[in-house]
């Protein structure tokens, strides 16, 4: 599993989190995911595919926008 | 047993399965592809809202529901720019934009299901007929309800539904020659 930065938010329920991730063109894709698949600065994520400066990346849960699989520049991506 | 999406790849690959046109990247989950929505629907030719035109349908073997469909309904196409405004309670016909091939010998069947960021708006894609038999041929038909308390602006183009696949036991006795096969918008 990947780390990719987000913003991460408390949601209403304890033991879950709203993620904000920069997606490649830009814009923020917002998913809400249990504590455990968030840190204080990212949320874990499934690398599916690369594709230059991009990394497709699978969250645990699909996002606020319809989309499972979402395309982030590898500077999203933090180091192991 | 469920496909996963690298499953799913290597059936489209083989022409197993075959979706048209070919699924984004982006539309993959683990274990589902989503499917988009065309631009044509088939919305009701009446106000929803008003309860009093007393029709009542009898289903069972003189009921013809071709003749139905065209007598309430009609054909529409939406634009990206406006769209289509779900009421609440509002039930339309929808279709898949992409055309799905299932044949006998590929031993898949498949489920259409909605989307948890749709489902939590209160949209649901189906009314309790979620099974895409082998053999089949065509666009997915859509029974797009909304049951939220707010209006949904329905585009062309937006992932609508998601599809999980799945093996049969064995090899189906004959094709699937439904009403529905090759079914048109």
């Amino acid at each position: 599993m990947s780390r990719v930065k987000a913003r991460i938010v408390r949601s209403v329920i304890g033991s879950e989190r709203i993620a904000y991730i920069t997606t490649a063109a830009g814009d923020s894709a917002e998913v809400l995911l249990s504590a455990a698949q968030t840190g204080f600065n990212h949320v874990l994520a499934a690398e599916v595919a690369r594709d230059n400066n991009n990394v497709l990346v699978e969250f645990p849960q699909e996002t606020s926008s319809g989309y499972w699989r979402v395309w982030v520049n590898k500077n999203q991506i933090l180091p192991e | 047993m469920i496909l996963t999406d690298r499953e799913i790849q290597i059936f489209l690959a083989t022409r197993q399965i075959k979706i048209t046109p070919k699924p984004d990247p982006v539309l993959y989950s683990s274990t589902s592809v989503d499917l988009t929505l065309a631009k044509q629907l088939r919305v009701w030719s009446f106000d929803q809202i008003d309860k009093t035109r007393g029709e009542i349908i009898t289903p069972g073997p003189k009921f013809k529901y071709l003749e139905f469909r065209d007598k309430y309904t009609k054909s529409i196409n939406i634009s990206s720019a406006k769209g289509y405004v779900l009421a609440p309670e509002a039930f339309v016909l929808a279709w898949t934009r992409e055309t799905i091939e299932l044949p006998n010998h590929s031993r898949i069947a498949a489920r259409v299901e909605g989307k948890s960021s749709l489902a939590r708006l209160g949209l649901a894609v189906h009314v309790t007929a979620p099974t895409i038999h082998a053999g089949f041929e065509g666009p997915l038909q859509l029974e797009l309800c909304n049951h939220g308390p707010v209006s949904i602006r329905l585009t062309p183009g937006m992932p609508i539904c998601q599809l999980i696949f799945e093996m049969t036991l064995g090899t189906p006795a004959k094709g699937y020659s439904g009403i529905f096969l090759r079914q048109k918008k």
